[in-house]
This record gives C-alpha cells, structure tokens and sequence, in this order.
C-alpha cells in the first residue's frame, strides 16, 4: 500500500518556536512564528496550531505582515527566497528568489514594492542591511536581484534593527554604537558610548533597539541591564538620553506598545516590564514567566503581547499585563537525564523539561501537553547555582505510577537524592505524590525500573545505586486510624560483591531480575530474591542491559563500555553471541522482539535493529547523524504501518525517535514531508465562526445540515433528529478521540448533552434501522463511495419524512467524515 | 633634588559648611554661592572657576536665600529676617533690611532688576524697590496660610509664582492678588504624606511653571488654568532644588538622594514644531541633599549638604574639547588656611570663627576672626607684596613706605605670591595655572619667567583644576621654588630644561637603580609629588624638614550627618 521510498531521518517537531520575535496577525486573532523550516499559525484564543506554512528549505529567519495586504504574510529563509502567504487558507502565494542567506526580514508601510532584509557578504561577521525592490509579475516565482544598500556592518539578529517614525530613519546597533540611517537626507548618525573607549571591561554593549511609533525616540537594551531611550539624534551634537535601570542582566529585548505609551523590556529575570510613559518610577511587572525572555512582540490592535521564552514557549499577555495563552513547544534548553519515555496513558513522550520538571509532549501534535512539577521548589536564575537535578525517572504498572529520582551535589561529601513516587489520579487526571524517600541510597542512584509484568500482583520497583547495592521497593498499605492510604517501603537489599551496581532490568514476564554489576550481570528470582546466577564475560563495564521479549525473551542482551554487545541464553545460562559493537543506546521495541542499537563512532551514530535470537541485523542504517545520539525510544503506533519490505518491518508496529546531543528531535519516515502532513491541519481548513476543531467536523457539518432541514420540515422533527446513540460509529470515534486534543470541556458540553436528550419513542423506533445501516455502512466502505454518498443526498432532499431523514442523515454525515478521512489533500500543498 | 623629611600633619579638623544656595549671575558670568554658616563665596567663572571673593559668615545670619540684581548687586535673606546687600568692592555687609515677616524662605529679584520680592513664614510675599544705594519696601502681596517657600517671576514680570505648602499661587504683580491656586497632591507613591512643600518653582514665559516637591515629583502646570499638564515622578524622597536656563531649553533639578536630574525640551518628531519636556540625564555626584542648583549656558552647578560644589559642563554646548568640558568638584576654599612658622615650629590654622595654633604634639587655641588680604614680605623685611581682587599686584618698600612698582596686570586673579630670599623675585600663582617671576630690584619679569612664557606650559600642568595656594622657596637652594595645590606638590627647578608637551610631566621619582644618564636626560624643571592630596598647605621647615597639611575627604564625610539610605541592589 505505502510505495516504499528510502528510509530517511526526519526532525519530528520540537523545533525553535523562540528563534524570532512572533507576529501577530492584524486583528490579534493569530499569532505567527517561525519554527524551523516552518511557519507556525497559532489561534491566540484557543492556543491550538491553525496551519503549518511549509514550503521553505531551510530556516526560516524572519516573517512580517503584508503592509499591503495584512491578510498576507511575507517569510524570509536561509534558502534565499521571500515567500507570500495568504495565512488564513495556508496558502503559498508567491516566491521571490534573492539567492544569498536571508537572515531577517523588515517591511515598512511606506516602502513601495520593497522590503528589508538582513544579507551576508564575505566576511562571516559582516553583515548589510539591504532593501529588496519585488517585481511585480503574475507568475509564481519572481527572482529578486535589485538590491540596494542602506546599512553595512549591523549585528545579525532582527532585534537590532529597527525602523522609526514611519519609516523616515532606521537604527542599527552594535557593540557600543548605534547608527541612525535617514532614508530622506541619506545621511548616517553614529553615537558611540564613551565608556566603551575607556574601560576594558565595560558592559554597555548595545543588545538591542526598538523605535517609538510616534516621537522620534529610540530605545536601546544593554548588557548591563541599562535601557537607553535616545532623543534628538539627527544632529550629532546636541542628541541626548536618558537611562532606564532595572534589569541586573542584559535587556534581552524591547518593544514599545502601539500608541507609544509605554514600552516593554525583558530579560533573563523571566520579569516582562512595562514601563509607563517612560519613566523609571512609573513601571509595572509581570514577573514570574518561567524562563528568559528572548523576544517580545506587540500586536498592531495593541491589545496583546507576546512573549518569547528560552524554554521554547510563548506567552500571549493581555494589555493589562495578565498572561491569557501559553504555546508550549519541547522544552529544549537544559540537559536531558532522564531520557526518553512513553507515558503509558497519553502515548505522550516524556522527558525533563523546565527546570525541575518533567514535561509530557504530544508528538502527534507538536506541543506540549503539560508540565509535572517534581522538584517542587522555586526555580533560582542564576549562574553557578548549584540546583537540584531530576535525573531518573519511570513509569510503572500502565502508567499508574511514576518513579522519579532527584539530586544535588555541591561538593564530594555532600550528596542529597531524592525519590518520589506518584500515583496517578483518575479524578484529577495527573500524578499526585504517593511517597517521598530520602537518601534511598547512600551514593548516585544508576538506574530504577518497575516490573512490568501483566500477572504481578504488587507493583515492585527496583533500584540500583553506585553504593553497590539495588534496593526492591514494593507497595504496602500504610492505612492508619485516619485514612485508608498505601506507601512503598524497601522490600529488599541486595548486593553482589561491593561492586557498583549499574543497570537493572525485569524480564517480560517479571519473574527474572537482572542487575549488572559494573562487568558482571546478575539474575534473581523476583519471588524470593534468590541469586539464580551470574554471567562475567569480562569485556568491561556493562552499559545497557535489556531482556528480550515475545518470542524471544529467553535472551538476555547487554553492552558493555569496550564495545561488546553480548546476548546471553537464560535457559542454557550461556553466552549465545557477542558481537562487537560500541552501543550508546539499546531500546526494545514494546510490541515485537526488536531491539535497536546505536552505535557511536568517530563518523557519526549507526543504527543496528536487530532480534537477540540471531546475531544478524535485521536492518542497518548509517551515519543517522552526526552528533552522539543520547537517547532513544519506541513508539508503538496507533495504526500499524504494513511496510513490506523486510528492511522496514521493524517500523510496522513502533515508530523509533531519538534525540541527539544538541536535543534534535528525530525519526524515520519514508514520506516525503508534503505526504507527512497530519490530517487535522487539513481539516481545519473551513472558515466559520466556530473554532475550527475535529469535533467541529462532525457536529458543526451535522448542525448544517439541520438548518437546510429546518426550511423545509417543521420545528417538531429537530428533536428527533439526533439519534445518537452508542452504536453510531461516528460518535463512538469521536469518544475516543485523545482527550487532550478536544476543545474545552465547556465548550462541547452543551452540544454533547443536546445530543443525549432523546425521547424515548424515537429511539426505540431506530434501533432496527440502525443496525441495518451499520451494515450497509460496511459494504459501502470498499464501494465506490462518491458516488453512493451523493446519491444518499439527493435522497434525503427528496423526502418528506423526518424519520426516514434521520438515518440516512447519520449515514452520510458519516460517510462524509470517512471521505475526509481518506480524500488526498497533497494538491493544497502544490498550489 | 634631596629627600626630606615630612611632617604629615592630618589634625587640622577642618570641616567645610554645607552649601544652601547657589545663584549664577549670567552678565558677569559670576556664581554666589553661600554656606549654612552664612559665609558667602564668588566665584568667577571665567576665570578658571576661581573663588575670588569671601564674606566670612556667622551663626545669626544663616542665608536661606541668595539672589543678584541688577547684575552687579548681591543680595541674601535668611531665617533672621533681614535682607542683606553685599559690598563687592570693600568686601563687607552694606547694610541689613529687616523685612518684618518672620523668618524669610525665599527671595527673588525681578527680571529687570528693580524689584525683589520675599517670601516669609508668615505667609506674606513683600516686594521691595531696588534703589540705587539701599532697597525700599513697597507693598505686600495677598497674605497666603502659610509659609513661602519658592519665588519666580514670569520673565515680563507681570506674574509671580509662589510655592507653600500643598499649593502654588500665582500673583499678579500689579494687583498683588493671588490669581490661581494650584493644589499639589500629597500622594506619594499610593501612600499620603503628611504634607507636600513645594521646594522650588520655576515660571516660564509661555505660562507653564514647574514646580518641585517632597513627594519626589516635578510637575508642569498651566498657569492661565491654573491645571496640571505633566507630573514627573523621578524620585522617593524630596526634589529640593530647580533651575531653569535662560533659554528655557533645558533645567536642572536635585533631590534629597544626591541626584541631578536634567530636564530637555525636545522636538516630538523632527519635522513637527511640537515639543516636550523630556528628563534626560541624571547626575550623580553628591552623596547628600542638592540643596541648590544653578543652570550656567554651558554648564550645571549644583551644591548641597555634602559641602562639593559640582559644575558639570553639558557636553553640546562645549564648543571645543577643552578645560572647560571636565567635571569638577571644588571641596576645598581656594586660599590659604594653614601658616607656618618656621623657626618656632609652629601651625596656625584657620576656620571660619576661630584660628588653632598647634605646636608638634601640643595645642594651643586661640579664637579672633580675621579676614583675609593676599600679602607676600620679603624675607628681609624690605618688600611688601599685596593683590587686591582685580587689579595687580602692587610692590611696596617697607623701609620707605612708598609704592615701589606694579607688575602689569593680568586677566586672571592671583591666587598665591611670594618673595624669594636674596634675590627679592617675586613669584605669582594666577588661576589659570600661569607662575610668573618678577624681580623686584629690576622692575621687570627675569629671564626664566620670559622663557617659560615663550615656551608655555606643559598642557597637563595648565589642566590642573585646583588653584596654586601657597609658594614657598629652599633657603639653600636659590634655584628652587616649592608651590603646591590641592592635589599635588611641586618644586621647580630653575636650572633644569623645560619640558615640552611631548615629555611626561608627572614622572615618578626616579628610581635608584637607574642609571644617571637616563635620569639626566629625563629630568625636568617640574618635580611634582602628589604623594600627599588632599593638600591644604606644605612648606619646609628647615632645609631638610617638610610639614604637609591634609584633610582626607572621609574625615570630612564622617562629620557630616548620614546621607539618605539607598538600597542597593544586591546587597
């Protein structure tokens, strides 16, 4: 079914949403930012991605409205195009090629036909700011080669730009100067701070500059926390400025409000400022934002802000400084101990996140889901703090419960660890801590895993910890006079010959636990704790340890530093194969007995898939990337691939992300991007007044519908006209849609209820038909269904009676549904 | 050139007065400044910023208010409620008019000179005529609810502004009526204040007044309306201070925290006529109250409780990049306070009511009050060197009581003279750095002196910003001449070379392991220590003793009383 083109690594979301300032879109009712080589189109309402724009090949660096038209959107790239997008349908609109790096893009309304943008000529550090007249002409793709000078030598990043008073000057920063460039007199200013001339180590560079819309006034952010606001600069001599002091760190970015009233600072406090009127003691804050503020950005209506944050989020503020929306992407910018996981529940991935939290990221959806505080403590922002780090975590017994370990060590001696154990709340959706254990070793704790067995009774959790023993956790009842409650206590210590305990793992059925210590793997039985035997292959310190599963989870697999992969028999208790092979990641796939491996060399990180039953790779990839690759993870899918090819059958049940040094997000595909498109972002296409959701799709079309019927068929026949019941499948899709990828609760509840209000004559009178349908329904899938939904239209035009209608209403709504479902939608993409 | 031996003397517990008002008199190009003891200094300008007048003080006349007429009269009020007019010429009080209003706050004469106006503690505003040899009252104004902090007249005169407490009123000078009442808010920062003391108006003549608060606040009011058009809030403590430029383009303001702030008025856009007021830069040079500021053409005067007078050039209004452009801070009265006698071994000190003198290791107090004359004898009795306050510097013959001669006159005052031993050449220090050497016998300037100005000085030398205050020679050594400053000691060598610009005037002592040539070849005229700063007096003894007066600045700091605690951030 699926043509099999080659395998090929993929970045899968979790891109930059902070790279540049966002734009809002003229009515504040979208917010656009560049994300990778997209452009992303978020609803400031709702927080939900509107449309992706794809079409660049390479990053995108910069995106402003059409002053012309603000219903488009004009985007600039690496790649050297400038592309217009009409944003509302996703629609590319035209291409302009330019040919060199673009690296920021500008628009003014006075400009004709012509844009700004940032251009890098020879030398790396130097960059021109260079306008860019863009010829008219009918035709799709336009090259752009009239390119006049404006400025040379400005600082690469958009923020130290900027145009003021309608386009009568612009400013450029850098260093210790600001340069004023008048496009009437074409004369240049230069102001240079004096302090950078006399100190050596002064901190007054410029960082970055914004102008104010009506006066001619310029502000300009420094690395010491300064804002200067800057009058008076078209003559060189009698300019003057006046000082803003509030940030202790460099001002990361500035932005004045529509009117000019007030003008808005940011930086690595994560406090958004507002100063009013300019002056220093009339300033209000809004503190507390979670992460660096990288860029802010004010919407043309005035009536919203938003801010940008290092930990790839966004904050849409509302005028009187109160935060209404937060777009989250993949927390990015901190290290990454826990690795991979798969919350068992959502299917969502996750890992460490904010500082001191872990983060549940829908990878279907590119967002974050939310945020699980772990740590529990105020974040401190400062350098050489020594924080509290959350270095392991698991998930145990179907996503019930959730094991995590935290850290903090300021010197040698003085180790603090942590672990908590959460159980998962059914009434309030979310983990609550169950357990809280100090020092549940004396020394780092190296790895903890739950046992996972269908069968076992009482869920057990093993730890393993460089004091050379690894502790077995259990679940006991700690009811006392007040409440009914259950805690974990230690169940069991064990060691093995005051080595360092490193790795632990539960065989598939959990009846076996192995544990290396450091060169030696040791095998006990999880009833009685008993020692069943040891295998040493002496080939180093074992790294990753996993045991097969399915069919072949009589294997026990291993890695060690020296390279050497070793797959041990458990019935025979006997070295089955080794190979050799320097494996920094070992993951088994969940639904087969796959395992892969990635192998780390100088050239770069291969990947191996292979079954432990035999020492031959089912499939091997090459030089996957560049950079040492940390972590990785299966993904079981949702609906099995059925590639079948050999080589990609391992893909068929499991999808394999993994995430490099740098935290790329990556993974395998055999699409190609415009195919890779997720089917929500095509649906979302109509233009309503409602919010444009999946739910939408299959009750807002239904309304639709309702209302042609209301022409022609009295009021009493609406009620009759929601059959729904449980065996309706497009309904019970609908119930089983993700819960976190519904609209509010709030919103679908009245709909939902009107639904279920039914009288109770009509639905006994459906029950028959419905069966009937059911059944027609399934002929019909395989049927040419075009044809047949059409004609079921024209029947229920026809007739007169609601009952009949009903039916066949339900019926073709549903087939309707199916339709978008499978229609091919990669024609959009080629417009 | 010799070692010595030096008495580093740091007992001498003089303590400067802090300042209470300063007023630039723009014809002229003078500043009166007075101290809360009521002393009252001029200050010329021109003339290197040299302090070249004194009124000695005293504790019944504290001034609060100090003003110039006419360009050339001084006038000052105080809590004693008199107006005094000073004598420029002879150095003395005129005479002292009691304005019968209580203590008097504030005091201003009128654009054209012929009118002052007081404001009292009884909430009466008094003009007075100026006439040509004394001041006559002439009526009072409407009588307000308590006491007149602030005066301004509006440039054509025909209105005043006045602050008191919580209101401005603005009269008409020809009615003596108040016109409007402006009420100020006390609210300061969310929290009401007690009462809110209009420390400064300022009117301007489209109508706006400005006016400064103990609310922190510097705010713009319309004075046809009577309403408030713009409120700066720029500090949490009061703004005490205002003044305005004769353009009315830019004014300065100081508050209770030590700052300076500068106020602009700036066009909106640069092709719209529209303009603001816009607070540009603020200043920080004092640690305690600004009690006054003053706004020169070209520079910002400010003074206050920290006892510094601070003159900050503003930069675009420098035409050249000169002396001129630099900050300064004068601590220190530009005369001598400090004599010394040699054979005895004795120090006289002299403050502002009383003189000390001190013998090494034991005190001896004496109290009179002298005013003091620049005079310079002979070491043989025979020549008498004086200097008025202008004109030159006159040479008498002791032994016949006649004029000898007068060495021709120079633009810039004297601020030290002396008369070497033997050779009766007179040695004089200007304010403008220059030292010349006239022979008395020959009635004419010798040849060194010809030579250095032929040369010039070392540029480094000429930028030096305290004055020469006392020249003294080696007994032994005929060509040496010992001058010091505040901030540096000196010994000329007249048989050295010169130094050029290019040669480095502030070399340190030569070091020991240095081989005679290079020494030879570096050697100058100019031998300059500053070792010791800040220096108030320094002369020999004998041949191989030095005394040397100084008065840390943190010892003079540690007498005052403690500024306004600032919290700083990080601590």
């Amino acid at each position: 079914m699926v043509e099999e083109e080659s395998l090929r690594v993929v970045r899968c979301g979790g891109s930059e949403l902070n790279f540049r300032r966002a734009v809002f879109s003229a009515d504040s009712k979208y917010v656009f930012c560049v994300s990778g080589d997209f452009i992303k189109v978020y609803s400031t309402a709702t927080e939900e991605c509107v449309h992706i724009l794809q079409g660049h090949r390479n990053l995108v660096t910069g995106i402003q409205l059409n002053p012309k038209n603000h219903l488009q959107l004009y985007s600039c790239s690496f790649d050297g195009m400038i592309k217009l997008w009409d944003y509302t349908d996703g629609i590319l609109i035209k291409t302009f090629i330019v040919g060199c790096k673009l690296h920021a893009l500008f628009t003014l309304d006075c400009a004709e036909d012509s844009v700004f943008v940032t251009i890098n000529k020879e030398k790396p550090d130097v960059f021109q700011l260079v306008s860019v007249k863009l010829p008219k002409s009918s035709s799709q793709e336009v090259e752009a080669k009239e390119l006049s000078f404006v400025l040379d030598y400005i600082n690469q990043s958009p923020k130290c730009i900027a145009f003021g008073n309608e386009g009568e000057y612009v400013a450029a920063v850098r260093d210790f100067y600001l340069s004023v460039y008048f496009f009437k007199k074409k004369t240049t200013s230069r102001f240079t701070l004096s302090s950078s001339r006399n100190k050596k180590h002064a901190k007054n560079n410029f960082t970055c500059v914004a102008c104010h819309p009506k006066e001619d006034c310029i502000a300009t952010g420094h690395r010491d926390g300064k804002i200067r606001l800057w009058r008076n600069f078209d003559d060189e001599k009698k300019y003057t400025y006046t000082c803003l002091h509030w940030h202790h760190d460099l001002v990361m970015d500035l932005a004045f409000s529509v009117t000019g009233s007030s003008l808005l600072s940011g930086g690595r406090e994560s406090v958004l400022v507002e100063w009013r009127e300019a002056a220093e003691k009339n300033k209000e804050f809004l503190p507390r934002l979670g992460a660096t503020i990288e860029h802010i950005s004010v919407s043309p209506a005035g009536d919203l802000f938003c801010t940008s944050h290092s930990d790839n989020k966004m904050i849409i503020i509302h005028r009187n400084l109160e935060a209404s929306a937060v777009i989250q992407g993949l927390v990015k910018d901190r290290n990454i101990f826990t690795g991979l996981m798969i919350d068992p529940r959502t299917k969502a991935l996750v890992l460490n996140g904010k500082p001191g939290h872990l983060q549940f990221y829908s990878l279907q959806s590119d967002k974050q889901l939310y945020n699980l505080d772990i740590i529990q403590q105020e974040y401190i922002n400062d350098y050489g703090l020594i924080q509290i780090e959350l270095t392991k975590a698991a998930f145990g017994c179907y996503g019930n419960w959730l094991a995590t370990v935290e850290q903090r060590q300021e010197k040698e001696t003085e180790l603090e660890l942590q672990m908590k154990l959460w159980t998962y709340n059914k009434k309030t959706q979310g983990f609550v801590l169950n357990t809280k254990v100090n020092m549940p070793h004396e020394d780092h704790i190296t790895a903890l895993c739950f046992c996972n067995a269908e069968k076992s009774e009482n869920p057990t959790l093993v730890t393993t910890s460089k004091d050379g023993h690894f502790k077995v956790w259990i679940l006991t009842d700690d009811s006392d006079i007040y409440k009914k409650a259950v805690g974990w206590t230690c169940d069991f210590v064990g060691s093995y010959h005051k080595y360092q305990a490193t790795n632990c793992c539960f065989s598939e059925d959990g009846s076996l636990l192995a544990v290396s210590f450091e060169e030696v793997v040791t095998i006990w039985d999880s009833e009685t704790w008993e020692l069943k035997c040891t295998f040493c292959q002496r080939a180093g310190k074992i790294r990753q340890l996993c045991f097969g599963r399915l069919t072949c989870s009589k294997y026990l697999l291993g890695a060690t530093e020296n390279g050497i992969l070793c797959c041990w028999n458990l019935l025979s208790c006997a070295l089955e194969w080794s190979a050799k092979l320097n494996v920094r990641v070992m993951e088994p796939d969940p639904n087969s007995e796959n395992i892969a491996a990635i192998s780390q060399s100088s050239m770069g990180s291969d990947l191996f898939v292979f079954r432990p039953s035999e020492p031959r790779p089912l499939y091997i990839q090459k030089n996957i990337s560049r950079e040492e690759v940390q972590w990785g993870v299966f993904v079981p899918r949702d609906v099995p691939e059925s590639f079948t090819s050999e080589a990609y059958q391992w893909l068929n049940r499991s999808q394999f992300y993994f995430l490099t040094k740098s935290q790329s997000l990556l993974t395998f595909s055999t699409q190609s991007p415009e195919e890779k498109l997720t089917p929500t972002s095509k649906q979302l296409l109509a233009e309503e007044t409602l919010p444009t959701t999946p739910f939408y799709f299959i009750l807002g079309k239904h309304r639709q519908q309702q209302q042609d019927d209301k022409l022609s068929e009295a009021l009493e026949n609406e009620l009759v006209q929601l059959p729904l019941t449980e065996n309706i499948p497009a309904i019970s899709e609908l119930l089983h849609t993700p819960a976190h990828v519904l609209p509010s609760a709030s919103f679908l509840c009245s709909m939902f209820v009107n639904s279920l209000l039914l009288s109770k004559e009509t639905k006994s009178a459906e029950e028959i038909p419905d069966d009937v349908s059911m059944e027609e329904e399934k002929e019909s899938v395989d049927s040419d269904e075009e044809n047949n939904f059409t004609e079921e239209v024209q029947d229920t035009n026809n007739t007169d009676l609601g009952k009949d209608i009903i039916h066949q209403l339900s019926k073709s709504e549903e087939k309707e549904l199916r339709k978008f479902r499978k229609v091919d939608y990669s024609w959009i993409t080629a417009l | 050139m010799g070692e010595f031996k030096v008495h580093r003397v740091r007992f001498f517990n003089y303590v400067p007065s802090g300042i209470r008002c300063v007023a630039y008199n723009n014809q002229t190009n003078r500043l009166a400044v007075s101290r809360t003891d009521g002393t009252v200094e001029i200050y010329n300008l021109s003339a290197n910023y040299f302090q070249e007048k004194f009124f000695p003080g005293h504790e019944s006349r504290a001034t609060e208010a100090l003003c110039w007429a006419n360009g050339q009269r001084l006038f000052s009020a105080g809590l004693n409620g008199e107006i005094i007019e000073y004598d420029l010429q002879a150095l003395n009080i005129k005479y002292a008019v009691d304005a019968f209003g209580g203590p008097i706050w504030s005091m201003a004469a009128s654009p054209n000179g012929s009118q002052l106006l007081v404001g009292c503690e009884d909430g009466s505003v008094k003009l007075f005529q100026i006439t040509p040899d004394k001041i006559q009252f002439e009526r009072n104004f409407d009588r307000q609810k308590s006491r007149i902090l602030s005066l301004s007249w509006h440039p054509a005169g025909t209105h005043i502004a006045a602050g008191s407490i919580d209101y401005i009123s603005v009269f008409d000078v020809k009615s003596g009526s108040a016109i409007h009442k402006m009420l100020v808010d006390r609210q300061y920062m969310g929290v009401s204040k007690r009462k809110c003391i209009i420390w400064g108006v300022a009117f301007l003549s489209d109508g706006t007044v400005i006016s400064v608060d103990s609310a922190g606040k510097v705010q713009f009011w319309d004075s046809a309306t009577g309403t408030l058009v713009k409120n700066h809030l720029i500090a949490n403590t009061d703004v005490q201070s205002i003044a305005i430029s004769d353009q009315e383009d830019s004014f300065v303001v100081g508050t209770a925290e030590g700052t300076v702030f500068h106020f602009q008025l700036v066009s909106v856009t640069s092709n719209s006529s529209e303009k603001q007021w816009v607070r540009t830069k603020p200043f920080q040079h004092h640690t305690h109250d600004v009690r006054a500021v003053a706004h020169s053409p070209i520079a910002l005067i400010s003074g206050g409780t920290d006892t510094h007078l601070v003159i900050r050039p503003l930069m675009e209004k420098v035409e050249v990049k000169n002396y001129d452009a630099a900050l300064r801070k004068i601590t220190f009265p530009h005369r001598r306070l400090v004599s010394c006698a040699k054979k005895k071994q004795l120090l006289l000190f002299q403050f502002a009511h009383h003189l000390e003198l001190w013998r090494l290791g034991s005190t001896v107090a004496t109290g009179t009050v002298e005013s003091m004359c620049l005079l310079a004898v002979s070491p043989d009795g025979n020549w008498l060197a004086a200097s008025g306050t202008s004109a030159g510097v006159h040479v008498y013959n002791v032994k016949q009581l006649k004029l000898h001669c007068t060495v021709p006159a120079y633009n810039f005052p004297v601020t030290a003279l002396a008369i070497a031993p033997n050779t009766n050449n007179l040695v004089i220090a200007h304010s403008d750095q220059q030292v010349f050497e006239y022979s008395i016998p020959d009635k004419q300037y010798t040849q060194w002196s010809r030579t250095i100005q032929k040369q010039g000085f070392h540029h480094l030398w000429l930028q030096r910003d305290t004055p020469i205050t006392h020249i003294s020679f080696h007994p032994k050594r005929p060509m040496h001449i010992l001058l010091h400053d505040a901030y540096m000691f000196c010994i000329i060598d007249k048989s050295l070379p010169l130094p050029n610009d290019k040669t480095l005037l502030y070399n340190p002592l030569p070091p020991t392991n240095e081989s005679d040539i290079i020494r030879r070849r570096t050697a100058h005229a100019f031998k300059i220590s500053k070792k010791y700063k800040p220096l108030l007096f320094m002369d020999l003894l004998d041949e191989r003793t030095l005394v040397a007066v100084e008065r840390p600045l943190d010892d003079i700091i540690a007498q005052l009383p403690p500024p306004i605690k600032k919290k700083k951030f990080g601590t």
